[in-house]
């Protein structure tokens, strides 16, 4: 089973860190997860609180909405053991808990409080030695009984006790378990007054947390402020002051939890928002780091492991990732290092590059070339020394790779070879190449050179004595020379220019002048590309990824048969524009005036700020990819910076597998099987504007691929088998319709490996052809369906679009930007799905007010419309079983209803209403015919809910019962695949066994 | 995008501009009192969650505002929030907390010791993005109003309130049932379809016999055999008979503007919001790179960073 889904508690401990996540509790360790033991809890789980180790045993409490649970957890020499031993419930949200160390507690009898969001405390014990429920001491409530959205509970012993909430009101409220104001002698409850109010914030409180050594207390807020108090507190709580110090703003949206850490007798601030950032806070309020942590998806909580000092952070996607603050805390901020000035007054570095991990070259404003040893030891001063045998004349261009260095200036080029036996450089090579200003110099390897100049004349040059292999022909524009080259082969190039233009050039054979063959306009708009990087090679094609001035990477396709050059794929990522690719995972570019380091794995590494719009700096990364040094020029002067980029956070821990799901809805899911598969892939797409290719094993899911084709959500997507061209790979084509009337067409592959490829094939607006005089409608597409002509690369797409129109195009592959509108029709409602049934050559739609239509394949004729539902038809399924049409629908009126038509004469047979199942909108449900036979002898029907229960419908003898419930809990739709298992999406992804739910 | 594609794809947003709405869900409660008649001829009733007052508005349009100038001052509506909102003629406004009994007796004196016979609830709450505990909190919503309403409606009243619909629906439908012979939930067209909003009608208040009104949310305080027990496998869902407004316009429709068409500015901007504070200091600081720091007591800041326990660094320039 594949859970994907909030992670709402952390607790970290020194043998682990325990994650609520989902409904599941997991304990993380050195030792393989474990996961706790659950009988009836369906909530998701909250919080946990741990009571004393006792004769090896102590107890863990988790709560969950209105549960709890006791498990008890014996430890032994080789490992923990954990065992439920209670489950119960209150009648209120459970939204703190703790372990009390009361002097009468025996070491049989624990106590513990559950405290609720109206401010009633529930005073436990529960005897271990016994099977007796939980006995109730004491009900301690508040005069306040305001809806709570956080509470802190202090204190060791019931009698001191302190509550400290926030409310909706932006309220700060305390209370204590003592001088109680009114009793009831019928019972054990008790009513104590509140000690303080205090008017602390603009909006809703998420979180509190303090600590009365060094008297601090911290609170956030829905108002994006982390402020700080200054709490002090002579006696009991009724001698406590709280006094606002100051307020801090760096979230962009809420900001949900907050920690404070004690590091090196010093004290920090960790808080986690909604934006996904994590921000930690001096004790002064000064902003040390800003991270964002887990791709955009809102932080829930955040713990920090006093022992190995890393804070961890748990999100919307269920995933915990842990952050080093060792490195992060021993310096004030991420800053550079200002390398030694040259020994000239007048003479500054004007670029730079790295020869190696040690040695930087720069060239000077007088056109000499330094180089200087950056010690390991940092506060050792580097020294500058000048390159001999330096010819003078103006440069224009410094390049490195390896240890070849290359200068030019107008026309001519000096190339030089750093010796590393010596410490010295030679000079390899001084002369004329060019004929104007030469603008750049292109390594494609230690001994070839593609070489540009401002008149458009661009060489191909090798060997060290630069012998002309190829002219280029360029375009004639006013800014020719090329900004990233790329030889694929000995046959094509690839050269971006200066002003954004993509060209493939081909050549016959090695003794030939490249030919241009193909190019792409303003790939990354109006400034060239900065790199091109060779991804795979094989007889058939090439894979290029191209990084310039936007926030989108862009993966090219040639193909070798005819020469052609494509953009593929695109890739968003959280940068202004990018500069390298030095591995994998690793992307650098910029955003703003800072430097910054993207990881996939780990989202932003590093933000270095250079001073703004910098263009004189380089890179190495070193260690296995894990150090990276960078070096530039700001304001005349050489800045250094040098770091490990990943926290040595994994090894602590075992089995954290994160996930790569939808940071925000998932509305679409497709399941495909490859040819001579028998897991499926996952097709998803969703609100965050992603078409994901997602492999399913057993219990863990595996992302294959990404397509960020879509500029705005995705609504609705389909994939039809495509012929391939043989081989082991089976293909599709995967057509998916979304905001901004975005209709685009991929092709994704999947080989004998698993390997996946997604490529782009088109993408298109589509605007309603009965548009106004006073404006164009860009209606949302709601729904899309697909049928492959007879003709193998003829399709008719039938798009449904929030305007109404239910449109029917005709797309070939061969002319893949061309769509051909045929015909249309305005049901006059928001259509909801679209459903092409192949064996009887009919379209099903259904709307917003419960209509579901049957039209021809031409649009023309209406076989149906049928009134199924009093609002939307949220989900539907379909069975053919020969002259019948089986409908099942799940509605916004909670209703399901399962209608037989006969298609014959388009009369209903049967209509069934199924009543009494949900009490919240239908959103998911599936036919299931267990037998594959012909005949619908046996017909099933599994439906699900907001109201998260998930029910078994037996279509012929119409008994249901319930058969579980699902964590999703804003559930969009489920499927069910071949294995027998259920998918249920929405803002995180279930999978369940039919098998082990019946 | 410019600012007519909200127009475009959201015909009750366009069509409250033209109306005069303060938000589009006036239109909620018009659509129940067109399929319900629940204001017919009425001259008491509470708006409880009221800020910004579309609501308000409704009410006061059709009980208010139809009659003669002479006879208006029989109608008595009284908007309830603790959040401000602009006045409304027609309408009195009391900024109280809707849980609080004080306030419950403030409407009776209002109404000069009589009771109200429509209470209606727009509630919703501030979001956190958890929709489980935006569910739960909403249901509280709904109890508090459900609560008051036990203290301040007549024998025979309505009851109208903003539901949503999740996993714990069944507990708030069993409250309304205790009070209410005639109990349905609604879906306006002008909730989308996608939305888990919807509305409960309550109608025929009766109080049970030897009822006394309480906090309904807190009523389990006094029921000691009820606070803790065993988990239990889930209770049966309680359902209510589903009505739908049958209208034309559809709120998840995209429409064409039109060639007459002229656009409006929103009646009414938030009066207040949470993060108003932030706006206003980032749009002169950018906090992408830098926090931001408000300092409150310069002095006890002094003082509390000069204990040795609690420094960091030394204390630098600050932004204020």
């Amino acid at each position: 089973m594949v859970l994907i889904s909030d992670a709402f508690g952390l607790e970290i401990s020194p043998n682990g860190i325990l994650v609520g996540h989902g409904d599941q509790a997991v304990l993380y360790s050195s030792e393989p997860k474990v996961e706790l033991p659950v009988q009836l809890r369906e909530g998701k789980v909250r919080g946990f609180a741990w009571s004393s180790l006792r004769k090896s045993q102590r107890l863990l409490l988790l709560y969950s909405e209105n549960e709890y649970s006791l498990i008890r957890c014996t430890t032994s020499s080789e490992n923990d053991l954990f065992q439920l031993v209670y489950e119960g419930e209150t009648r209120d949200w459970i939204n703190a808990a703790l372990f009390l160390e009361d002097e009468n507690e025996s070491e049989d009898r624990k106590r513990f409080v559950l405290h609720t969001s109206h401010s009633a405390l529930l005073y436990m014990e529960y005897d271990l030695t016994s099977n007796a429920d939980c006995t109730v001491l004491e009900l301690a409530r508040c005069t306040d009984s305001s809806i709570l959205y956080y509470t802190k509970l202090h204190g060791s012993s019931f009698n001191k006790l302190a509550i400290i909430s926030g409310n909706a009101f932006g309220e700060l409220l305390v209370w204590q378990t003592q001088f109680p104001t009114e009793s009831d002698p019928k019972s054990v409850m008790k009513t104590y007054p509140l000690l303080l109010r205090i008017e602390a914030h603009n909006g809703v409180i998420h979180s509190i947390e303090f600590d009365l050594q060094s008297q601090l207390l911290v609170t956030t807020s829905d108002d994006r402020s982390v402020k700080f108090w200054n709490i002090q507190k002579s006696g009991d709580w009724t001698t406590a002051e709280i006094k606002p110090m100051f307020s801090c703003y760096g979230h962009s949206s809420r900001v949900m939890c907050v920690v404070i850490l004690k590091i090196d007798d010093r004290t920090f601030v960790a808080s986690g928002g909604e934006d996904s950032y994590v921000c930690i806070w001096s004790s002064s309020g000064e902003l040390i780091l800003k991270r964002r942590q887990q791709f955009g998806a809102p932080i829930w909580r955040l713990g920090f492991s006093q022992d190995a000092e890393i804070l961890y952070s748990t999100s919307s996607t269920g995933n915990l990732v842990g952050q080093n603050l060792k490195e992060v805390l021993n310096r004030p901020k991420i800053e550079s290092t200002i390398l030694s000035s040259l020994g000239d007054a007048n003479e500054f570095v004007r670029n730079l590059k790295f020869v190696n991990n040690e040695i930087i070259v720069g060239l000077s404003s007088l056109n000499r070339l330094y180089y200087t040893r950056i010690s390991p030891d940092s506060s050792h001063e580097n020294k500058w020394l000048m390159v001999n045998d330096f010819p003078s004349y103006k440069r224009t261009v410094l390049e490195v790779f390896d240890d070849i260095i290359a200068t030019c200036g107008h026309r001519r080029i000096t190339l030089h070879r750093y010796n590393t036996n010596t410490n010295d450089f030679e000079q390899l090579f001084d002369g004329i190449r060019m004929k104007g200003t030469i603008r750049s110099f292109q390594f494609l390897s230690r001994d070839r050179y593609l070489v540009s100049d401002n008149l458009g004349y661009c060489l191909l040059l090798q060997t060290h004595q630069l012998h002309i292999e190829s002219h280029i022909a360029l375009f004639n524009n006013r800014e020719p020379w090329i900004t990233a080259a790329l030889l694929i082969s000995e046959q094509y190039l690839l050269l971006g220019n200066r002003e954004g233009h993509v060209m493939l050039y081909c050549r016959s054979s090695a003794s030939d002048d490249f030919q241009l063959k193909d190019s792409i306009r303003y790939l990354h708009g109006k400034m060239g590309s900065n790199f091109f990087k060779l991804l795979s090679l094989n007889a058939d094609n090439a894979h290029v990824m191209s990084g310039g001035h936007e926030a989108f990477l862009k993966y090219l396709s040639v193909r070798f048969s005819d020469s052609t050059l494509r953009v593929s794929q695109r890739e968003g990522i959280p940068l202004a524009w990018v500069e390298a690719s030095p591995s994998d995972d690793l992307i650098l570019g910029f955003n703003d005036n800072h430097i910054v380091a993207w990881s996939r794995r780990n989202d932003i590494l590093l933000q270095l700020a250079c001073g703004g719009g910098h263009r004189c700096w380089d890179f190495r990364l070193s260690d296995g990819d894990s150090q990276l040094s960078i070096a530039y020029v700001k304001q005349k002067r050489v800045y250094f910076y040098r770091n490990s980029l990943y926290n040595a956070v994994d090894n602590r821990l075992k089995d954290i597998e994160p996930n790569n799901w939808h940071v925000r809805n998932c509305n679409t899911l497709r399941l495909i099987t490859p040819r001579n598969q028998s897991d499926p892939f996952i097709l998803s797409a969703g609100d965050d504007n992603i078409i994901k290719v997602t492999q399913v094993t057993n219990d863990s899911l595996s992302q294959r691929a990404e397509m960020h084709s879509h500029i705005s959500t995705v609504r609705s997507l389909q994939a039809i088998p495509y012929k391939s061209n043989g081989g082991d790979s089976s293909t599709w084509l995967v057509f998916s319709v979304g905001g901004r009337s975005q209709l685009c067409i991929s092709q994704l592959s999947i080989d004998a490996s698993n390997k996946c490829w997604i490529s782009e094939i088109s993408s298109h607006t589509l605007h309603n052809v009965a548009a106004s005089k006073t404006s164009t409608i860009e209606a949302r597409l709601m729904a899309i369906d697909v049928v492959q002509h007879s003709d193998g690369d003829l399709f008719s797409i039938y798009v449904a679009g929030g305007d109404g129109n239910i449109s029917h195009y005709i797309w070939e592959l061969e002319t893949p930007n061309q769509l051909d509108l045929k015909h249309f029709v305005d049901i006059q409602r928001c259509p909801l799905g679209i459903q092409w049934i192949a064996s009887k050559g009919m379209l099903l739609v259904s709307t917003t007010n419960g209509e579901v239509y049957g039209f021809d394949r031409t649009l023309e004729t209406t076989y149906f419309q049928l009134q199924l539902h009093v609002t939307g038809i949220n989900t539907i399924d379909i069975y053919v079983d020969r002259h019948l049409l089986h409908i099942l629908s799940g509605g916004d009126d909670e209703s399901i209803k399962y209608t037989v038509l006969n298609l014959n004469n388009n009369n209903v047979e049967q209509k069934i209403e199924y009543l009494g199942l949900h009490n919240a909108q239908v959103n998911a449900l599936a036919i299931h015919c267990p037998t594959k036979s012909v005949a619908a002898s046996e017909l099933f029907a599994y439906t699900c809910s907001i109201d998260r229960q998930i029910y078994r419908i037996d279509l012929s003898t119409h008994k249901y019962k319930r058969v579980g419930y699902t964590c999703i809990a804003d559930v969009k739709g489920m499927l069910l695949d071949e294995h027998q298992r259920m998918y249920f999406y929405g803002c995180g992804l279930q999978t369940m066994s039919i098998s082990n739910i019946l | 995008m410019g600012r007519t594609s909200k127009d475009k794809r959201d015909i009750f947003y366009r069509l409250a501009k033209e109306q005069g709405w303060r938000a589009r869900s006036a239109f909620k409660l018009l659509q129940a009192d067109e399929t319900f008649q629940l204001l017919e001829g009425l001259t008491r009733a509470v708006d409880l969650c009221a800020a910004p007052g579309s609501w308000s508005q409704v009410l006061a349009k059709r009980l208010y505002e139809p009659l003669p100038p002479e006879e208006r001052e029989k109608v008595k509506i009284i908007a309830v929030d603790l959040q401000g909102m602009a006045p409304i003629e027609g309408v009195k406004q009391l900024r109280a907390d809707i849980s609080k009994e004080s306030t419950a007796e403030a409407i009776i004196e209002f109404f000069g010791g009589e009771k109200a016979q429509i209470v209606v609830s727009d509630g919703a709450p501030d979001s956190t993005g958890m929709h489980d505990f935006d569910s739960y909190v909403q249901g509280e919503l709904l109890l508090s109003a459900l609560s008051i309403s036990t203290f301040i409606l007549e024998e025979g009243g309505s009851f109208v309130s903003k539901i949503y619909r999740a996993d714990r629906t069944s507990r708030l439908y069993t409250q309304l049932k205790r009070f209410f012979k005639n109990v349905c939930v609604f879906k306006p067209s002008a909730s989308r379809n996608s939305s888990i909003e919807a509305f409960v009608v309550a109608r025929e208040f009766c109080l049970p016999d030897g009822y006394k009104p309480c906090n309904l949310t807190t009523e389990w305080h006094d029921q000691p055999e009820s606070w803790v027990g065993r988990k239990k496998e889930s209770p049966p869902v309680v359902q209510v008979p589903f009505v739908a407004y049958k209208g034309e316009l559809d709120s998840d429709r995209t429409y064409d503007l039109g060639e007459n068409y002229v656009y409006k500015e929103p009646v009414q901007q938030p009066l207040t919001a949470a993060y108003q504070d932030i706006l206003q200091k980032t749009s002169q600081v950018n906090i992408k790179y830098e926090g931001i720091r408000v300092i409150h007591d310069e002095e006890m800041l002094k003082k509390w960073l000069e204990n040795d326990e609690n420094k960091s660094e030394k204390l630098g320039a600050c932004v204020t």
